[in-house]
Formats: C-alpha cells, sequence, structure tokens
C-alpha cells in the first residue's frame, strides 16, 4: 500500500516544482527592458485563438515586438476552444485586456456593454483601414473593434484537372456548371463545397439577394433567392456538386488536396493547408463566378477589441494600434495566410502573394460575413433547409418562405 | 445478497439488532459508565469526517445547480456575470415548451434523438455487456485477460479519439462499406430515419390520415416517426462499444458474486445450462441489471462529445440532442438563460426517466422474490 502512494507523492512534487519552475521562467523573461518604456511593467492579456503553431509564433514574435518597444509585459494566450474560454472569462469578471472579436459577435459584446468604443482618432491613419471591415466592426456609428485581418471566398481548383479538361476558370454561372459535369469523374465530384449559408450566401450576394441586412433592418432572401438557389441545387441533385462528407472529407480543402474534387469553395487560409499537407497538389485560385447581377462573395474578418472595464486601456489601445496599424499588419500578415486590413498594404501583400491576387480583387466587392444578434438559429435553419433542398425534399421556394418567416420571427423579437 | 436464503437472513438481523436492549432503556442515548459524552465526540467526530465532502458537494453541485436554475429565469447572454442578469420569469421555458418558434423546434427535435438515442443504446450495451460478461464469467475459458482487456480498453480511451479513429470507419469509402454489401452510404451524412427508411420500405410515405395534424413541441407526429437517422445510427454503434467494456466490468463483478454453491446445488437437481441462467443468474444479477439500466440512461441522456466531435448536430438536426443544443445556445448563440433552461428541463427528464426505471425494475424484483 504505502508504494504507489510515495510514488504518488512523488509525482505530486514534481508537479509543484515544474508549476514553480515556470512560474519563475514566466517571470525572468519580461522585465529586460529595464524601465525606460511607456507602459513599464504593464501586464496586458491578450486572448484568441490560433490555427496552427506558426499563426501562434508570428503573433507571440509581434507581441514580443511591442513589449521591447514600450517596456509592457504583454503576453498572446491562444485558446483551442475560443468562445467557451472568453464567455468564462467574461462571465468572472476576469476578461482579458484585448481579444479578438468575431464579426458576428459584435452586436452581442456591443448590447452587453462588454466592449469599448474605438478611440479612432488615436489609431495610426484610421482611414486607411478597408471600409467594409470597419463597418462591420461598428454599431450604431461607433466602431468597437479593429480588423486585423481578412479573408474572402474564392474558387480553389485543381490546376492539373483543368489542363487536362482543357478548362479555364469558370466566369459564369452557365461556365460553373459545365466545368462542375465535366470535371466529375467516378471518384471525383466537379465541385465540392459545405451547404451553409457561409459558402453558399456568395450566390446569394450575385443575385442582390442575401439573407439580413447587415444592420438587422430587412430580410433580404425574399427577393431573387430563389435563381442562385435553384442554380445550386441543380448541380447538387446531379450529382456535379457534393458536400465534403459525402465524398469522405473532413473540408473542401482536404477534398481537393485528395483529388476528391476538381473544385472547391475556401479562400486564403487553404493555402497554407494545402501547401503543408498535400505539396503535390497543384491548384489554381480564382474569384467566384459572376451571377446574373454581377460578382457577389464573402469575406471573413475578426478585429481585436478591448472590454469597457479594461483596467489599463491606455495600453490595450495602445497594443491594438501596434498589432493592426501599418508596421504590425503587414508583419502579421506577412507570414500568415490572411491579407491585410489596410488599404495601403494590399499592393504589396498581392506581390508577395501573386497567386492569391483575385482572393485581394474579391474585396472590391465582397460582403463581410456577419449576422444580427439572435439569427443564429435562422441560420441554422438555412442550413439545415439548404440540405434539404439539395437533396431534393424541398423546393427553393419553400425554403426562402420558411427562413423569411423564422428570420421576420427574431428580427420582431 | 449472496444467494436466496442468505439474503432473507440478511434482512432480518439489522431488525434483531435494532431492537431496544430489556434494560436501560430510560435514555435514548446511554452515556457510556467510563466515557461520558462519547456519543457527543463521535458526533463531532463524524461532522469533521464527512464535512470535506459535503463542502464539496454544497461547492462544486449544490450551489451550481441552484445557479443553474436561477440562470434558467434569466435573460443571462452567458458574456457578463449571470448575477447581473435580469430576471424574465418563465419566458425561457415558454419558449422551449409553449411558443412556435425556433427553439421549441430545436429542443423538440433534440428531445427526438435523444429518445432514439437511449432507445437503441442502453438496451444494445446493457445486453451485449451482460452476454460479454456471462461468456467471460465461464470457467473453461482460456485467455480471460486478453479478452477482458480487449473489451474494457474502449472504455478508458477518450472519446474524442474514438470519434476520429469511428469518423475514418464510417468514410464513404471506409471500412465499414467496405464490409456492408449493396450501394455505399454516406453514414456521417445521412438524415435519413431508420423508421421512415422501413416505413418507406412497406409503401408508408407519409403519416396517416388521423395522425397528420397531431403535433408536439413544434415537431408534427411523422417527423417523430422518423426513428434515428443513418448519423445518429453510427454514433449509437460507436457509443454502444465505447461503454459496453465498462458495464461488462460491473456485471462480472455481480457474477462472480453468486456463489458457486446455488449453482451446484442446482446442478445436482438436474437443471440445465438454460435453467440455470433463467432461474438463477437471471433473477440474482436483477439488482445490477437495475443498476447499468439506470447509468445508462444517465448517461445516454447527456450524449454530447462524440455529437459535437463526429456531426455538430447535422445532418438536418438529427444528431442534435438537448446536452449539444445547450452547447450552441451557450456559445454560438449567447442566450445563457435558455441553455440553462435547456439543462433543468434534461435534468427533470433524467430523473423522471431514472424514478420510472428504478420502479419497473423494483416491482419486478419484489415478484420474482
Amino acid at each position: 500500500m504505502t508504494r504507489p502512494r510515495t510514488r504518488a507523492c512523488l509525482t505530486a512534487l514534481a508537479v509543484v516544482a515544474a508549476l514553480g519552475a515556470s512560474a519563475c521562467s514566466g517571470d525572468s523573461g519580461s522585465s529586460e527592458s529595464g524601465g525606460t518604456g511607456r507602459f513599464d511593467g504593464i501586464e496586458l492579456t491578450i486572448m484568441g485563438w490560433s490555427a496552427t503553431p506558426e499563426e501562434n509564433a508570428t503573433f507571440t514574435e509581434i507581441v514580443g515586438r511591442f513589449n521591447a518597444e514600450t517596456g509592457a509585459e504583454a503576453k498572446f494566450v491562444p485558446q483551442a476552444e475560443y468562445d467557451p474560454a472568453l464567455q468564462a472569462a467574461l462571465a468572472s469578471g476576469d476578461a482579458p485586456d484585448v481579444f479578438y472579436v468575431d464579426t458576428s459577435k459584435v452586436q452581442n459584446y456591443v448590447d452587453d456593454g462588454i466592449l469599448a468604443p474605438v478611440p479612432v482618432e488615436d489609431l495610426t491613419d484610421a482611414d486607411d483601414l478597408i471600409d467594409p471591415l470597419v463597418d462591420a466592426f461598428t454599431v450604431e456609428g461607433e466602431m468597437y473593434a479593429v480588423p486585423k485581418d481578412y479573408a474572402s471566398l474564392g474558387l480553389i481548383y485543381d490546376a492539373a484537372a483543368f489542363r487536362e479538361a482543357g478548362l479555364t476558370p469558370p466566369t459564369t454561372w452557365d461556365e460553373l456548371a459545365a466545368a462542375a459535369e465535366k470535371l466529375t469523374t467516378p471518384k471525383r465530384a466537379g465541385l465540392v463545397s459545405m451547404a451553409k449559408y457561409e459558402r453558399m450566401g456568395a450566390f446569394l450576394f450575385q443575385n442582390d439577394s442575401g439573407l439580413v441586412a447587415p444592420d438587422g433592418s430587412r430580410m433580404l432572401i425574399e427577393q431573387g433567392a430563389t435563381e442562385p438557389l435553384d442554380f445550386l441545387t441543380g448541380m447538387y441533385r446531379a450529382g456535379h456538386a457534393k458536400t465534403p462528407a459525402a465524398v469522405g472529407a473532413g473540408w473542401s480543402g482536404e477534398a481537393l488536396g485528395k483529388g476528391l474534387t476538381a473544385m472547391a469553395l475556401e479562400g486564403n487560409w487553404v493555402v497554407g493547408a494545402l501547401e503543408s499537407e498535400f505539396p503535390d497538389r497543384e491548384f489554381g485560385i480564382a474569384e467566384l463566378p459572376a451571377g446574373p447581377k454581377g460578382p457577389g462573395s464573402f469575406l471573413y474578418s475578426a478585429g481585436l477589441g478591448v472590454p469597457a472595464d479594461a483596467e489599463n486601456a491606455e495600453a490595450s489601445w495602445a497594443f491594438v494600434d501596434y498589432f493592426t496599424g501599418p508596421e504590425g499588419a503587414a508583419a502579421w500578415t506577412e507570414k500568415f495566410n490572411a491579407m491585410p486590413a489596410r488599404a495601403s498594404l494590399s499592393a504589396g501583400w498581392t506581390e508577395k502573394h501573386p497567386e492569391q491576387a483575385p482572393l485581394v480583387k474579391t474585396t472590391e466587392y465582397g460582403t463581410v460575413y456577419s449576422l444580427p444578434p439572435g439569427f443564429g438559429e435562422v441560420e441554422s435553419l438555412l442550413n439545415e433547409r439548404l440540405e434539404a433542398l439539395f437533396a431534393g425534399e424541398l423546393d427553393a421556394a419553400r425554403v426562402v418562405e420558411d427562413v423569411a418567416k423564422a428570420g421576420r420571427g427574431a428580427l420582431g423579437g | 445478497m449472496a444467494d436466496l436464503a442468505g439474503a432473507r437472513t440478511a434482512r432480518i438481523v439489522p431488525l434483531r439488532r435494532r431492537r431496544p436492549h430489556p434494560t436501560g432503556t430510560a435514555r435514548r442515548h446511554p452515556r457510556h459508565p467510563l466515557h461520558p459524552g462519547r456519543r457527543a465526540r463521535e458526533g463531532w467526530t463524524g461532522i469533521l469526517l464527512v464535512a470535506p465532502a459535503v463542502v464539496g458537494l454544497a461547492v462544486f453541485v449544490v450551489y451550481p445547480i441552484g445557479l443553474m436554475a436561477w440562470v434558467s429565469l434569466t435573460d443571462w447572454s452567458g458574456l457578463t456575470s449571470p448575477f447581473s442578469a435580469d430576471p424574465v420569469g418563465a419566458a425561457n421555458y415558454e419558449q422551449l415548451l409553449l411558443e412556435e418558434g425556433l427553439s421549441r423546434e430545436d429542443f423538440g427535435i433534440a428531445i427526438r434523438n435523444t429518445f432514439y438515442y437511449v432507445l437503441g443504446v442502453v438496451p444494445a450495451q446493457t445486453a451485449l455487456a451482460f452476454v460479454l460478461a456471462c461468456v467471460l464469467g465461464q470457467r473453461w475459458l482460456r485467455g480471460k485477460v486478453a479478452l477482458r482487456t480487449a473489451y474494457y480498453l474502449p472504455s478508458v480511451t477518450s472519446s474524442v479519439a474514438m470519434a476520429l479513429v469511428f469518423i475514418f470507419l464510417f468514410q464513404p469509402t471506409g471500412f465499414v462499406n467496405g464490409l456492408l454489401p449493396g450501394e455505399d452510404l454516406v453514414w456521417l451524412d445521412d438524415p435519413r430515419g431508420l423508421l421512415h427508411l422501413a416505413l418507406g420500405a412497406v409503401g408508408v410515405d407519409g403519416p396517416p390520415q388521423w395522425l397528420a395534424g397531431a403535433d408536439l413541441l413544434g415537431i408534427g407526429a411523422w417527423d417523430w416517426l422518423s426513428g434515428p437517422s443513418i448519423t445518429m445510427t453510427a454514433l449509437m454503434l460507436l457509443v454502444t462499444w465505447s461503454t459496453t467494456g465498462t458495464f461488462m466490468l460491473v456485471f462480472l463483478a455481480g457474477l462472480q458474486r453468486i456463489p458457486v454453491s446455488v449453482e451446484e446445488a442446482a446442478m445436482l437437481d438436474g437443471a440445465s445450462a438454460v435453467q440455470r441462467f433463467r432461474y438463477i443468474t437471471l433473477p440474482l444479477m436483477r439488482p445490477v441489471i437495475a443498476f447499468v439500466v439506470s447509468i445508462g440512461l444517465i448517461g445516454t441522456w447527456q450524449v454530447f462529445d462524440q455529437i459535437w466531435v463526429i456531426s455538430s448536430g447535422g445532418p438536418r438536426r438529427t444528431t442534435l440532442t438537448p446536452a449539444y443544443l445547450m452547447y450552441v445556445e451557450l456559445f454560438d448563440r449567447s442566450n445563457g438563460g435558455l441553455a440553462a433552461a435547456i439543462a433543468v428541463l434534461l435534468f427533470a427528464i433524467i430523473i423522471v426517466f431514472t424514478l420510472a426505471q428504478r420502479r419497473i425494475s423494483s416491482r419486478r424484483r419484489e415478484e420474482a422474490w
């Protein structure tokens, strides 16, 4: 009986020792810059997410530069499960000093008085920030987070498959349908995309439709949605377009990498994923084909926000400005596959990432993915109805009717 | 409860002990002649000894349950301190149970899905675990330890890791489809209900006239009768496989408590193996079966991990469960109050099912005696 207990005690001791050691090392690293900066010794916690170790390293490097320049002791704390972690921190009154703000959550945060308005006049060259992104973080004329980067939705295709079939990237719906049909083989789908609003919505925009006005003033799906929905349904019912699960992939990028599809609807993030996981796959990037009423696509963005009850508001905003300012944004987007949220940096970034030029161009007409509060349920309903539509159980008119009804309920309530 | 006769005596003995001593009944707590106040001191020691557990229960069980009940009556978004939320009365419950809308529909669908899930998993895991335990309990069996380890291994493996393995097994071009004849199924993205498929096979494609208008929690009768979807069935197979090992161990422990003498006596009386199983093993195992079913009911109603990893409630909400819906409402939709109300309702459902199951099994047990 004694031996396991002894071992348990030793383990406990070892754990305590390790914790102590890490606590010590945490302290020793930061006080090197010794008393010259304007935020000496001010500790900042920056909470966010990080998809890859490289992303984490890049962020930490920029934080390190900020610390060296200002004497602050800022620390990036990436969370695997961001929303639960942030909510737990907020609910317990222990909010981080700076945190990532998702476009769909801004309004919720503002309604609960969590976010402080951005001191726009203190930002470096605030006019340089790309307008639609700024608008996505603006509630009733007040900006609540500064966009840190963004990505856009485009058509990612298997270049070899296109060459073999003698095709060029489609630029209209008809060409897309034709390409999807021609590229479909028993082992490969023409197009793979999840049948969800966050992808399919782009086709609604191409017919001057959508789900809901970003400010929640009215539903958009009631006008012009049936045509794009019918177009998509045609491809899915014919088996030329499929969901990632239907071809046995976790997401469309993986399907493209594995050769299970010739086209995928994804954004800038596929570049890193495809290059690291499927280096042999030769892929190309194009803008989404344009619809009857012109081009349309999604932009996805996240911003940096500071809580309303921030202890070190000045230092927190200084960091936000450092990170989203011309230098910080350039450093951040240099290694990480997202586009800088500053118009002045676009040209330079495109030069370094020429293959992603179509995604940069998408910025001109893209719509930021964002939903008014209480619209999560409506989006889920739309996603479910899209699946039923593509499976042949409903028609587009019924989908529009159901979603519009639920949407009006959510807006009214 | 060692054997039939033993159980009877065991019941009587404590009664006899409790009978008051014929002399010295004046005081309820007779003091020991040499140690006055020993009882009192024992009382304090007792309180001291249970204090850590009681404090732990109060802080980590009673308090959170109370807070959850309170939050379910507020409009808490999940983003601020729950104490600052405004009370809204029973609005969250009305939204889930009475008001027409997406919340009620989601909740109804989650209840339906989980009902079929419980209906499939609990009997399957109980029966399978019992059969495995009976086989492993055989004296003639060789390699018991290896088999026991193999069966138990899934229970000590992380549910997330196993869910990932199942994603591979159930791929369209995966192992499971390779084994099955016929057209390949897209297991993890197929919302068709088993019951609907079965009814469709015999030519029933819609509800009969008298059922068509019926509606509960915003879900039509025909949708209630869908059965588990193909994707849910895959999840049910996964869970059954992973929990069976634990319950098998419980059954094994129960089987080992059946005295060899009883079985030998039955053999001498000429009982066949089937009769011994039917009249000795099964009745003596009844309390253990009841325990396993109770624990199974409680666990299955709370299913979350596998759904979080594999299906996120889809396809078409057919794997949405109350526990997953709670997660979505709190973290994706910032409806903390609604999420708490779902938690309270789930709690009530589990209590009702467990009590009903206990009542049924205890009645059976009395009949058995």
